[in-house]
């Protein structure tokens, strides 16, 4: 996922900063499941732009100055093993991953986890929970289709300032 | 410049006030919603987040008013030691010179964290007072133009709303110590415990010491010289609940000291000023939107204030604020808010029979729509009722009554034509009551010799301010400079100029005591109700930011100024009618490397027309002067060898000059060291 803000694909470099934007949005849910504290990092092992950005964005994700809280634990996914993870609070969406957004929306909806990605395209048209931008300009959109049949809810200062779809 | 204004403003310095306002001001209470998550939400979006400008929090970049932000970093290499001097650093806003942190300013409403700061018998703000330092300060976030239609009674002017850090969030532990010229000698210090997650109290306490050195003429007989001192105490509990609701506790206590002088009169006021404030805030996110309350109690004291033998005042002011909105999304388009406030004063003067009660009640609401990503417009609408009352036996003009009512409205609109051009436009009508003391017996404007008072009564009406407003505003990425030009214009009616204090009974022989004949003409000079004017006037901001290497910053603002009276302030200023430019520049340089930074910072105003009371003459005169013109250069150097400690070399007003017949301002030099831990 976050593949504008992390990899090379929209020719901008990957800067903490921009991973910040993806897991300040976990902050604003104000229904997380107890318990769930695994950040999954979804990816297709067979291309290798989405292997590459998955590993950019571990490598942030893991970076001491992130400050990511203490209970999330982030792991790289083969998409066609996502069914067999469980315990995950959101799941990130690598790079080219186009082809299995269906699969994903329907993932999010039934196990009621948040789907993250740095296509603005995948909130828009409803797979993703929320997509993020950081250039030129921070963009948060939210899909409120795929959150309310995900049962998942924003704060409403979140909501204020955000674009929901 | 000074767009704004300061409305009615009276007090200390009564008519320099309604001057600045009067005319400066041809161009005022309430502000919102400090439960934000600040911190989170400025992580997420890499930029301010404000909640200032509609009731509804947002990116500044979004917001359709416009407003400045002042953040802890410009405060840092400012070199400021108060809040009138970082209020100078932007276009458009005077503030009236005079020993540190007394001055009043040209911008209608002041708020701390929500709570308005506002002494409702002059109607007029104590920068001094305000129990919050500077090191304690999240930003300062200053909105343009009337704000009555969001914000309520006193914000017919603007708004500035000062956002303190989060305890629950922000750590926040130093020490400070400064000292230098003229028995300059300071210290503060903040401890912040964290119990738990999301949960802090923060305690400040500080201290100031100056030498009164800026009196240039001989004080009168029997008044007792002054040096400034200030001490302030507070405590601010915030929690995070696990329902996701967001509880604030602030207390406070602020004791002030200040000699000042009433401009180009001769008299001085040496003024005690005490306050203690409570306010609580609780916010929740519910299935019929995010709902706020807002409590606040707050007791203003002056326990004594002086002009001259036997001319001694005292009073308390007592303020209940309640406060209750809903702030909902119905669509994803649209959000409504909507509020109710109930406020309750009650001002006590040992000069006045009987206290002067004020109950206002107000409804508003907010419509935020957005037509497109790039297209947005906010209306608001607010009703006030007001009873303002003062009945008793000992009343010599019998009861007072006044019901003020009136409808304030906003109208905004964004237009982002591309990431780097923003276009706002407004158009707002904003509205101000005149203050206890002008509308009713305190007893300071009465010499109370044989029954008579001076107080206008009645006859006052509510202040009004429209303006209408185009800003643009452009980002040069590649080099890292915003720009803004915005220009306005304000027309401002029934502007009410006062004369507090036993001044007109001292020189006034006709006043003292008003006969039958002359009373008309007295209570006419104690209080004028009809001075109105225009104002046009263009601001132009340039800005680079950076914590290393250069930054700088420029601003430049012109105003021209159309005064007007009418007949019944034609005894009060009888030659307002002056067209005036007035023109104000800030210009800043810094640069910043390794363990040092450097700034320095020069301010041009030019001659500004101020409203004063001539008692030098043969025969005392009410007037428009203009004050002369002021430039000031003020350098600093800090270097920080390690990150918990920080020393600053300061210097401020290079080159001094004189406030006016009575007051200089002089050069201070001054070393400060912080220690974080």
């Amino acid at each position: 996922m976050l593949a504008c803000l992390l990899g090379p694909v929209c020719g901008g470099a990957t800067t903490l900063k921009d991973v910040k934007i993806g897991i300040h949005v976990i902050d604003f849910v104000t229904n997380a499941p107890a318990g769930r504290a695994g950040i999954g990092i979804v990816y297709d092992p067979r291309i290798k732009e989405s292997a590459e950005d998955a590993q950019l964005i571990l490598d942030s994700l893991s970076s001491p100055a992130l400050h990511l809280a203490p209970g999330l634990k982030p792991q790289l996914i083969d998409v066609r093993d996502l069914d067999d993870t469980a315990n995950l609070r959101v799941v990130m969406v690598a790079d080219h991953m186009k082809s299995f957004y269906d699969s994903l929306a329907e993932f999010g909806r039934r196990t009621r986890t948040l789907v993250l990605s740095s296509d603005l395209d995948c909130a828009r048209s409803g797979k993703c929970t929320v997509s993020v931008a950081s250039a030129p300009r921070v963009e948060v959109i939210v899909s409120s289709q795929q959150a309310q049949a995900s049962g998942i809810q924003f704060s409403e200062a979140f909501r204020m300032m955000v674009t929901e779809y | 410049m000074a767009q704004s204004g300061l409305s009615y403003s009276i007090g200390k310095r009564p008519a320099a006030l309604a001057l600045i306002c009067l005319l400066a001001c041809l161009s005022s209470a309430h502000a919102h919603g400090q439960s934000l998550d600040y911190q989170k939400l400025e992580g997420m979006f890499d930029e301010p987040v404000t909640s200032s400008a509609t009731g509804k929090p947002e990116r500044v970049s979004d917001t359709a008013a416009t407003m400045d932000i002042i953040t802890q970093d410009d405060i840092r290499r400012s070199g400021a030691r108060d809040l009138a001097t970082l209020l100078r650093l932007l276009p458009g806003i005077e503030t009236y010179r005079g020993h540190n942190g007394s001055e009043p300013f040209s911008i209608g409403s002041l708020l701390l964290n929500g709570r308005e700061i506002y002494l409702a018998a002059f109607g007029q703000n104590f920068l001094d007072t305000i129990p919050v330092e500077l090191e304690e300060i999240r930003q300062i976030e200053v909105v343009r133009g009337p704000q009555s239609g969001l914000y309520g009674f006193n914000s017919g002017d603007g708004v500035i709303n000062i956002i303190t850090v989060d305890p629950a969030r922000d750590d926040l532990d130093y020490v400070r110590a400064r000292g230098g010229s003229e028995a300059l000698r300071d210290g503060a210090a903040s401890l912040t415990v964290q119990p738990a997650d999301g949960f802090g109290v923060r305690l400040t306490a500080a201290t100031d010491h100056e030498h009164e050195t800026g009196f240039t003429a001989p004080r009168g007989a029997g008044v007792q010289a002054m040096n400034p001192e200030r001490r302030i105490f507070s405590a601010n509990a915030s929690a995070y609940l696990p329902d996701h609701s967001h509880a604030t506790l602030e207390v406070s206590h602020s004791d002030v000291s200040l000699p000042l002088t009433v401009p180009e009169v001769t008299l001085r006021l040496n003024a005690r000023l005490q306050e203690d404030a409570v306010k609580a805030d609780y916010t929740v996110d519910t299935a019929v939107g995010r709902i706020g309350a807002l409590f606040s109690y707050n007791a203003m004291m002056v326990p004594e204030a002086q002009t001259a033998p036997n001319s001694r005042i005292s009073l308390n002011d007592h303020t209940l604020d309640g406060r209750l909105n809903d702030l909902v999304r119905l669509t994803s388009d649209d959000d409504v808010r909507a509020e109710f406030e109930a406020r309750n004063e009650a001002v006590h003067s040992a000069s006045s029979p009987e206290p002067v009660s004020t109950l206002m009640l107000a409804g508003s609401a907010m419509w935020d729509h957005r037509f497109s990503s790039s297209l947005s417009m906010v209306n608001a609408v607010r009703y006030y009722h007001g009873d303002i009352e003062q009945s008793g036996p000992a009343l010599v003009n019998g009861d007072f009554t006044y019901h003020p009512h009136g409808v304030a409205d906003n109208s905004s609109l964004i237009y982002k034509l591309d990431s780097d051009d923003t276009l706002r436009g407004s158009f707002a009508r904003g509205l101000a009551l005149p203050s206890e003391l002008n509308v009713a017996q305190l007893g300071l404007t009465s010499t109370s010799i044989k029954g008579q008072s001076l107080a206008a009564g009645p006859s006052l009406s509510t202040w009004t301010n429209t303006e209408a407003r185009v800003t643009y505003d452009h980002q040069f990425r590649d080099e890292g400079v915003s720009a803004r030009l915005s220009l306005y214009e304000q027309q401002s009616d029934s502007l009410t100029a006062l004369t507090p204090l036993p001044i007109l009974a001292s020189v006034l022989p006709t006043c003292n005591p008003p006969t039958a004949r002359t009373l008309k003409t007295c209570r006419t000079l104690a209080a004028g109700n009809g001075l109105s004017g225009t104002a046009r006037g263009a601001e132009i901001e340039f800005e680079h930011k950076s914590t290393s290497g250069p930054t700088w910053g420029l601003n430049y603002s012109i105003a021209y100024l159309q005064p007007h009276a009418t007949a019944d302030t034609l005894l009060l200023v009888p030659d307002i009618g002056h067209d005036q430019t007035v023109q104000k520049a800030n210009l800043h340089a810094g640069y910043g490397w390794e363990q040092w930074n450097a700034d320095v910072r020069l301010l041009y105003t030019s001659p500004t027309p101020t409203l004063t009371l001539d008692t030098l003459g043969a025969l005392p005169k009410v007037a428009v002067e203009n004050s002369q013109t002021i430039v000031t250069i003020s350098p600093r150097i800090g270097w920080q060898p390690v990150e918990y400690l920080s020393v600053e070399a300061s210097a401020e007003n290079l080159w001094p000059y004189r406030i006016n017949a009575l007051e200089k301002e002089g050069s201070l030099y001054y070393l400060t060291v912080r220690v974080s831990y």
